[in-house]
């Protein structure tokens, strides 16, 4: 067991309640799409998983952390073991693509050999070695997309969490941006994937969690996106 | 801290220095204003205290003793007086040699005037312990027999002691405004700083970097602005109180002013002291709601 959720339920401090009694098991390595609805709870479950909300009753483990017993002080060291990728990508404008993936070990307090070592070969992962030099705003949104991609896991984590990933991105794009997801997960890392791609979703077969109204409606192994939304 | 987080915090603190330029010269400025403010304050508070010590435990009763007493009466009173609370001193000036000082005054005029005869009373100078208790002993040596009358520059003690009281008061006053004002001012610096970046605070938040790591770059900021202003309102403030102290000796020289190096260096730690404070506190308040994420 890698993640663990068992009878969750959040209630935002506003009175929305996104997320009701909820259990729900992930294997490490696996490839999971999280569908249903705008808020349907599927961008609560990643919040939960990367400690951004706390739950308000039930239990969230994630690689063998409790998260609520998880104190503050610690959450950093536990999120450097979690890749983020954003519908929006989150680059640095001002900053070079070589800069935005070398940002993420600098922080982290990484050795200048480290990054030297880890950044390029990140980059050739992604396909963008020979565009190291390049501005954020000089790329298409695939591109950019990649970067995002690159620093979500140039830290090697186990688990890679992406809150619709394709969302501005048009469908050819779209596809190569999942092969490149697809690969990372054959290297044995987790993915946990937020979508509303149907197409995309109903191609590759991997397991699907289908929820709605803050709970799980459907969770499938080879599943499909679905016509109950 | 590791060796990279240093330098990593120092590259970016100098780099938004850079970037915020006037904002920062801004803040420099209003910081060293402030303190200069604060700094004359202090020498002003510190002068004012000494002087108004060195007066206050200057104060003096006199003590007329009836003409008619003679010298045993005289004696005896003394030793009354030696026994009263709160006395810290008893001398007698004897009508003698009080005619002799005022005569000394007058040069020597008034002797032969008076024709060998001396119509002034003994006297007894009394100092207290502490210039509150002044009103209450004068009072009760004034009720002892055989003396006629009693001075103390009634009403002198008083005013100064207030008037010390309220001056230490004004003082601490305004420079509890200023020093707010600098906070508010290094914390809008900052906050500009913070806002330009608050994409950068949150994607270190993203990828796990710890809250002291970048709060280090800010609140070194802070720091700077803050000892930058504090170096130059202290130059002001020691370079122009010497020159000030220099101009009263050779031109008001009644007036007592302090002047020595332990003040001066006292004076420079609390104004460094004082800037380093106001930068950090500036900086934190404009950090702290950034960081929830």
């Amino acid at each position: 067991m890698f993640i663990q959720l068992t009878n969750v339920s959040k209630t935002y401090p506003n009175g929305v309640r996104a997320l009701i009694d909820t259990t729900l098991r992930i294997d490490k390595g696996e490839f999971v799409f999280l569908v249903g609805p705008s808020g349907a709870g599927k961008s609560t479950i990643v919040k939960l998983l990367f400690r951004e909300e706390q739950a308000s009753r039930g239990q969230v483990m994630v690689n063998g952390k409790n998260l609520s017993r998880l104190r503050d002080g610690r959450v950093p060291y536990f999120r450097r073991n979690i890749g983020m990728i954003f519908q929006d990508f989150k680059l640095l404008v001002n900053k070079t693509v070589y800069e935005n993936v070398a940002f993420a070990l600098q922080v982290v307090g990484a050795s200048s050999k480290e990054i030297k070592q880890k950044v390029p070969a990140v980059l050739a992962l992604v396909g963008l070695d020979k565009k190291a030099d390049f501005l954020p705003t000089q790329l298409s949104g695939g591109e950019q997309q990649r970067v995002c991609i690159a620093r979500a896991v140039v830290n090697n984590p186990p688990l890679v969490l992406a809150d619709e990933p394709t969302g501005n991105l048009d469908p050819e794009t779209s596809w190569d941006i999942m092969k490149l997801l697809l690969d990372i997960n054959k290297r044995g890392t987790t993915i946990v994937m937020g979508t509303h791609a149907k197409d995309i979703v109903d191609s590759l077969r991997k397991r699907v969690i289908a929820m709605e109204r803050g709970r799980i409606v459907r969770d499938e192994e080879k599943g499909v996106y679905g016509n109950e939304f | 801290m590791s060796f990279n987080a240093i330098r990593y915090a120092v590259t970016e603190t100098f780099l938004s220095l850079k970037r915020n330029g006037w904002m920062g010269l801004a803040s420099v400025a209003t910081v060293a204003i402030s303190l200069i403010i604060l700094g004359f304050a202090v020498t002003l508070v510190y002068n004012t205290t000494k002087i108004t010590g060195n007066i206050e435990s200057n104060i003096e009763i006199s003590a007329f003793v009836n003409t008619a007493a003679t010298a045993a009466q005289v004696q005896t009173l003394q030793n009354e007086i030696q026994q009263l609370p709160d006395v810290k001193s008893v001398s007698l000036i004897s009508k003698e040699i009080a005619l002799q000082q005022y005569q000394a005054s007058l040069n020597n005029q008034v002797l032969s005037d008076l024709g060998g005869s001396n119509p002034l009373p003994d006297k007894f100078v009394v100092k207290a312990q502490l210039p509150e208790q002044v009103a209450g002993l004068a009072g009760k040596i004034g009720s002892l027999r055989g003396i006629d009358k009693v001075n103390y520059g009634q009403g002198v003690v008083d005013q100064l002691l207030s008037f010390t009281h309220w001056a230490r008061w004004v003082g601490i006053s305004i420079i509890a405004l200023l020093s707010i004002a600098s906070i508010v001012l290094i914390s809008i610096t900052i906050r500009l700083t913070v806002y330009a970046r608050r994409r950068e605070i949150q994607i270190m938040k993203f990828v796990g970097a710890t809250d002291w790591f970048i709060r280090w770059p800010f609140l070194m900021e802070g720091l700077i602005l803050g000892i930058g202003g504090a170096v130059l309102g202290g130059i002001v403030v020691i370079y122009g109180y010497e020159n000030l102290v220099s101009y009263i000796q050779a031109n008001l020289s009644f007036v007592p002013v302090v002047k020595d190096q332990g003040f001066m260096v006292i004076l420079a730690a609390v104004l460094l002291g004082s800037g380093a404070l106001i930068g950090a506190v500036g900086s934190m308040f404009s950090l702290h709601k950034f960081l929830k994420v």
